[in-house]
């Protein structure tokens, strides 16, 4: 299956053309995006800018591999995400993003560590493996001393760095993060934002961050891309 | 993904649910254990029955007998009914004529069983020997001394009657001109004392048999009710009144009317009758038997060897037997065949009946019987499948709700990476695990059972018919210790498909969004 934009550059990351995604029944649709269009490079910071029901996360989960557009095409790591098989498109989710999110959405029964370790698992890793990876991940986000803890045991800004050394563990090109300071005090944001944007910094990595904070928006990425009621504004 | 990995994850999730999983599991215990003992008494009594008729090697033996068969047809003028009667009734009344008709009449054997037959049976595969049962009265003198006796035709090897040989030997050969007496016929014919006794082997004494023609004393024996002892003397004045009978008729005091009766009822039947022959040879004496004690019943010819007074070697007696040409035509009433092994018996049945002959076999016998146990116990398997199946039914039903209790964890394996087909091995292995545990602890617990179980049975069984059984009745087969855990695995299995099959479907953004 070969994309059908004529062809994206190598320093293309993300690429949006006519993104459309509708959800409910024919006679009632509620269109969530209308006809997205637009570019990302390698190593871009991004912000998604818009109020609740903008379709920011919309954006976010089709871009990450949950869910498929209704009609156009979104090329992330030069794949289109709308023509992939369902394996294909778990393998998207594995390898060439990480996503995080607003609730963290950390499994309570397990340890920092195993949370951590879960999209090795699923890589097919071995055990001693994924442990040395998972360590590795927590003491890049300053957790190495908690890995056997359990997500109850530690404080909301905690968790969120837990998950951001799991969609970091397989060193993924685009990072998408969905309100990653929404449920924390300021002062725990300024530190997540500030491991966030360090670490894309320092690996090149590709970002993009949904938020409704305007200050965040603008500090800490390079372009803003507003949404509302399911338009890209100009 | 790692197949160590996802049995790790069923695993866990199942211990995360400890009181929850201990009761399905308990469940699909109970289903496997109820299937282990049903399976495993059906294949103990299936294979007691058959070890305790083995035990007589009379599986092996099958009898063969002639088959009578009217070929002749009523004459059309005897099934005539006259009257004036609807036409139901002169249908009934001629069918009724027929059948009494056919009881009546003598009926030789249409498929008999002669020399040639018995060589065509001997011929087959896997026939190990035919013997005739061959029971004859004859008369036995020894010396000045002379009696009735009853002799049986014997096979060399005949175990049972050398377990009971006193002195002398057994037969030497199936043709040898030799018998073994009981000490019972001895004393009668008065070798009394036990030096005496061990002299026997080796004196001759004259067998006679009268074939193909009753033994006129058999008149007495009518007349008297019981059994008469005749010396071959007064045997020969009855033969010679017997003969002159008719003439004697004349000289009675009778009317003419009655005199007419008389000759009517005694004019032979059958004109053609062959005549009798009769056999009278000298036999070596080549062994003595103990007298039996009376026991035996348990073989299916063993009430014959009690009465037994002589022992003539098998094919010297089908010789001797064969001499008369109406025996010659008729064959033998019985013969028994013998099959090198059991598994045979069937087959050997099979190409006996094909020739046209009557059987009875054993092995028939217990396989009604066996089959009668194999009903009881199937219904006792098909409850214990029901009850497995009761038991997917329980592991389906909190499969389900399991998977809506995780459905946020399943959203986000999915959001990292998991694929479809990840969770739903998942899933599978926990159902899986399930049917492996419980079908395991269940097959423990048959096999434990089956200890106080069997010491019950057994008990039981010996108070009421006095058998007493060498092994268990409860068996544990290869196929049974492994299929049974195999069954409940594949049944818990399937049960966990459709949660399974649920919990791969998960939309993870709306399991990311679930509280």
């Amino acid at each position: 299956m070969i994309a059908t934009a004529p062809s994206i550059s190598a320093d293309v990351s993300v690429q949006a053309s006519d993104l459309t995604r509708t959800y409910g029944k024919a006679a009632a649709p509620i269109h969530a995006l209308r006809s997205v269009s637009f570019t990302i490079h390698r190593g871009e910071r991004v912000a998604l800018l818009g109020k609740s029901g903008s379709g920011k996360s919309t954006l976010l989960n089709l871009l990450g591999g949950l869910d498929r557009p209704s009609s156009g095409s979104v090329h992330v790591g030069g794949r289109d995400l709308a023509r992939l098989r369902s394996r294909d498109l778990a393998r998207h989710r594995l390898a060439t993003v990480g996503m995080i999110f607003q609730s963290f959405n950390l499994i309570p029964s397990r340890t920092a560590a195993e949370n951590v370790a879960l999209p090795l698992v699923f890589a097919g890793k071995r055990r001693a493996e994924r442990r040395k990876a998972a360590q590795h991940a927590l003491e890049v986000v300053g957790l190495g001393q908690r890995t056997d803890h359990r997500p109850t045991e530690l404080s909301g800004g905690e968790q969120q760095r837990v998950a951001i050394a799991r969609a970091l563990v397989n060193c993924p090109a685009v990072l998408l993060a969905d309100e990653p300071t929404g449920n924390l005090d300021s002062a725990t944001a300024d530190d997540i934002v500030a491991l966030l944007t360090d670490h894309v910094r320092t690996h090149g990595t590709t970002l993009v961050l949904v938020t409704h904070d305007e200050d965040l928006a603008r500090h800490c990425t390079d372009r803003v891309l507003r949404l509302q009621d399911g338009h890209l504004l100009p | 993904m790692r197949l160590v990995d996802v049995v790790g994850l069923g695993l866990s999730a199942l211990l995360r649910q400890k009181v929850r999983t201990l009761l399905t599991t308990l469940g699909v215990l109970f289903g496997s254990f109820v299937l282990v003992a049903s399976l495993s008494v059906r294949q103990g009594v299936h294979e007691t029955i058959a070890r305790e008729y083995q035990k007589y090697g009379e599986l092996r033996k099958i009898e063969v007998r002639p088959t009578y068969g009217g070929t002749k047809e009523i004459p059309p003028e005897k099934l005539e009914v006259r009257g004036t009667m609807s036409e139901e009734r002169r249908q009934r009344l001629r069918q009724e004529i027929q059948r009494r008709w056919k009881q009546g009449i003598r009926v030789d054997p249409a498929k008999t069983l002669t020399r040639e037959r018995m060589k065509e049976i001997a011929a087959l595969d896997h026939v190990k020997s035919v013997e005739p049962v061959l029971l004859q009265h004859g008369r036995v003198t020894l010396g000045k001394k002379s009696m009735d006796a009853l002799s049986l035709a014997a096979p060399p090897d005949s175990a049972e009657f050398r377990n009971r040989l006193m002195a002398g030997s057994f037969l030497p050969s199936a043709d040898s001109q030799s018998v073994v007496v009981t000490e019972y016929l001895l004393y009668q014919l008065g070798i009394v004392d036990d030096a005496d006794v061990e002299r026997a082997p080796g004196k001759t004494l004259e067998l006679e048999y009268r074939l193909g023609r009753p033994a006129p004393s058999l008149l007495l024996t009518l007349m008297h009710g019981g059994n008469a002892q005749v010396s071959p003397e007064e045997e020969k004045v009855l033969e010679k009144v017997l003969q002159r009978l008719p003439d004697a008729f004349a000289k009675l005091d009778l009317g003419a009317e009655e005199r007419a009766t008389v000759e009517k009822l005694f004019k032979p039947r059958t004109p053609t009758a062959p005549e009798g022959i009769t056999i009278r040879e000298p036999f070596a004496i080549a062994g003595v038997l103990r007298c039996g004690d009376g026991g035996g019943t348990e073989q299916r010819w063993g009430w014959v060897a009690g009465d037994v007074d002589v022992l003539v070697p098998s094919g010297t007696a089908t010789e001797m037997y064969f001499r008369s040409p109406r025996h010659r035509e008729h064959g033998f009433d019985t013969v028994i065949v013998e099959v090198d092994d059991l598994t045979h018996v069937k087959a050997v049945n099979q190409q006996i009946l094909a020739m046209g002959l009557q059987t009875v076999s054993l092995v028939d016998l217990i396989e009604r019987e066996q089959f009668s146990y194999l009903l009881i116990f199937s219904s006792m398997t098909v409850v214990a499948v029901v009850a497995l199946m009761v038991a997917a039914l329980g592991i389906t039903n909190t499969m389900l709700m399991s998977v809506l209790e995780r459905i946020r964890e399943i959203g986000i394996m999915k959001a990292v990476g998991a694929r479809e087909g990840h969770i739903q091995t998942m899933f599978l292995v926990e159902g899986a695990l399930i049917g492996v545990v419980g079908g395991l602890l269940g097959l423990l617990m048959g096999w434990v059972a089956s200890f106080p179980a069997d010491a019950w049975v057994r008990s039981m069984i010996e108070q009421q018919i006095s058998i007493k059984l060498e092994e268990s009745i409860f068996v544990f087969p290869p196929w049974l210790v492994f299929g049974t855990p195999l069954f409940s695995v594949v049944v818990t299995t399937l049960a966990a498909f459709y949660p399974a099959r649920r919990a791969a479907r998960v939309n993870p953004i709306a399991a990311l969004r679930h509280d």
